[in-house]
């Protein structure tokens, strides 16, 4: 039910269309009129999974499609009707993992729109040649990362439009708090790139192998919010 | 001859709801001073009352959705808050309910029906039909007016084909038809030996349709019939 009202939700699309353009935003298209060399589409791809525009987009368009659900559902007061079928325990938890695979689910479909369209276009002005496994490898996983990424962020507008019970608070907080990182590291701590969003994306520093390290930081950071998130949402249903 | 083919059939007498002592509070203000009151089986209890006097509070209650302040409400004879979060097999209209603005009336009922997995898409169809709304009309409840929204809104109270109704001012925003709509819909109910309670501030339908009438004035519920 939840993920049928999510693709159904108004602003769903717009969420999608706005990721896709991050994606392709960083593209840095071939301007010359010649034969491309063999897998530019996917180089290109690569490229852009980890530009400045992206990590701009990156929050906005995570938090778009169904962070203030739960606000809504509050609001509307169709809350009451959703728990007179479904007890509150089973709709904390359906809702916070909707809300947290909401971010990334937007990005994982602009990962795989964004790769069609650079095929389309780009792919039969390429050369024939063999195909370079390690890029599209590499890509893979910077797309899983960012789709981590974008569960963190809507985890984290769940959890805060609970908490604030506010659209506002949804939408607006996960952004500040993921520039707020980016610019504490960059100012004062430099050389904690743990915290740094950007870092986690692009993998620059030492993270271990394969950079396991990252992926546990973002995980621990989904729990983290989930867990507050459902405590939120639990606190806010005791009356409704 | 029927009564008792009704009193078979839905086993009458047993209780199905059972409220003791409960009482609310929001803070320094009492809103409802000790109730108590037991609806049984096929039987229709109405509350009337002014705006205000804490029909909607006990309402809620009853349905778990505000903790009482002391007391308890018993559904099926459980501790509703405790044993159960919401009574089983109760279908519940409280005000004027909220609903996917952006999807048609039909789409927000067949999600809803995906939470219990009773009924399916034909199901959806009658109830939306016995309610006087059009089934196949795409409009979304965004455009609703208040009148469909109330009859949306008593469709889901009744989809699932519950025991107990609980309703909270059904009547509301609806013109003369709608009223007549609903009226009757609930004399079919009541034949069918639910168990039903209506809150209104309008005496008249209530007094047609229940068969025990309370009034409940500032927070004190007394039987008046
Ligand atoms: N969540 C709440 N917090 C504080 N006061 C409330 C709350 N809900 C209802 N009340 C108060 O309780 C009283 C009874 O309200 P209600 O049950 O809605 O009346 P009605 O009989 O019209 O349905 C009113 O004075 C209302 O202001
Ligand atoms: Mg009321």
């Amino acid at each position: 039910m939840e993920w049928k009202r999510m693709v159904g939700s108004r602003a769903f699309y717009p969420a999608l269309l706005l990721a896709i353009a991050g994606i392709l935003a960083g593209v840095n298209w071939p301007t010359e009129h010649k034969v491309l060399e063999t897998g530019t589409f996917y180089i290109l791809w690569n490229e852009a999974l980890t530009s400045d525009a992206l990590v701009f987009f990156l929050p906005l368009a995570s938090v778009l499609a169904y962070g203030d659900s739960f606000v809504q559902d509050i609001r509307s007061s169709y809350i009451r009707i959703l728990i007179s079928r479904q007890d509150r325990k089973a709709y904390v938890r359906d809702r916070m993992r909707v809300c947290m695979f909401s971010g990334g689910l937007i990005w994982l479909l602009a990962g795989i729109c964004s790769f069609l369209i650079l095929f389309l276009l780009l792919f039969f002005r390429e050369g024939t040649g063999a195909w370079d496994p390690k890029v599209l490898q590499e890509a893979f996983w910077r797309l899983v990362r960012l789709v981590l990424i974008g569960s963190w962020c809507s985890a984290m507008a769940g959890a805060f439009g609970a908490f604030f019970l506010s659209s506002y608070m949804a939408f607006g907080l996960p952004f500040l708090s993921y520039y707020l990182l980016i610019i504490l590291h960059d100012r004062y701590f430099q050389g904690y790139a743990a915290i740094d969003p950007v870092e986690w994306l692009k993998l620059q520093k030492d993270w271990g192998d394969n950079g396991i390290g990252a992926y546990l930081v973002i995980l621990a950071l989904i729990i983290l919010f989930v867990v507050l998130g459902k405590m939120a949402m639990g606190e806010r249903l005791e009356e409704i | 001859m029927r009564n008792q083919s009704l009193e078979m059939k839905t086993c009458m007498g047993k209780p199905m709801i059972e409220i003791e002592e409960v009482t609310k509070k929001f803070g320094q203000d009492t809103v409802l001073y000790p109730v108590s009151m037991t609806m049984l089986a096929g039987q229709v209890y109405g509350i009337v009352g002014n705006n205000g006097s804490g029909k909607t509070v006990l309402m809620k209650c009853i349905c778990g959705f505000l903790p009482a302040t002391s007391g308890t409400v018993r559904a099926g004879g459980k501790v509703v808050g405790k044993e159960v979060d919401f009574p089983e097999d109760m279908g519940v209209i409280i005000e004027t309910p909220g609903f996917l603005p952006q999807m048609s009336g039909r789409k927000n009922l067949e999600l809803l029906a995906q939470l219990r997995h009773v009924i399916g898409p034909k199901e959806v169809t009658r109830v939306l039909q016995r309610v006087g709304l059009d089934p196949e009309a795409r409009k979304p409840v965004g455009k609703y007016s208040l009148g469909m929204r109330q009859r949306l809104g008593i469709a889901q109270a009744i989809m699932e084909d519950p025991e107990i109704l609980i309703l909270d001012e059904p009547f509301n925003g609806l013109d003369k038809h709608g009223v007549a709509d609903i009226r009757n819909l609930l004399l079919e109910m009541k034949e069918q030996g639910k168990t039903i309670l209506l809150a209104s501030h309008n005496g008249e339908d209530i007094d047609l349709l229940c068969d025990h009438v309370f009034e409940m004035d500032a927070g004190i519920l007394t039987e008046i019939r």
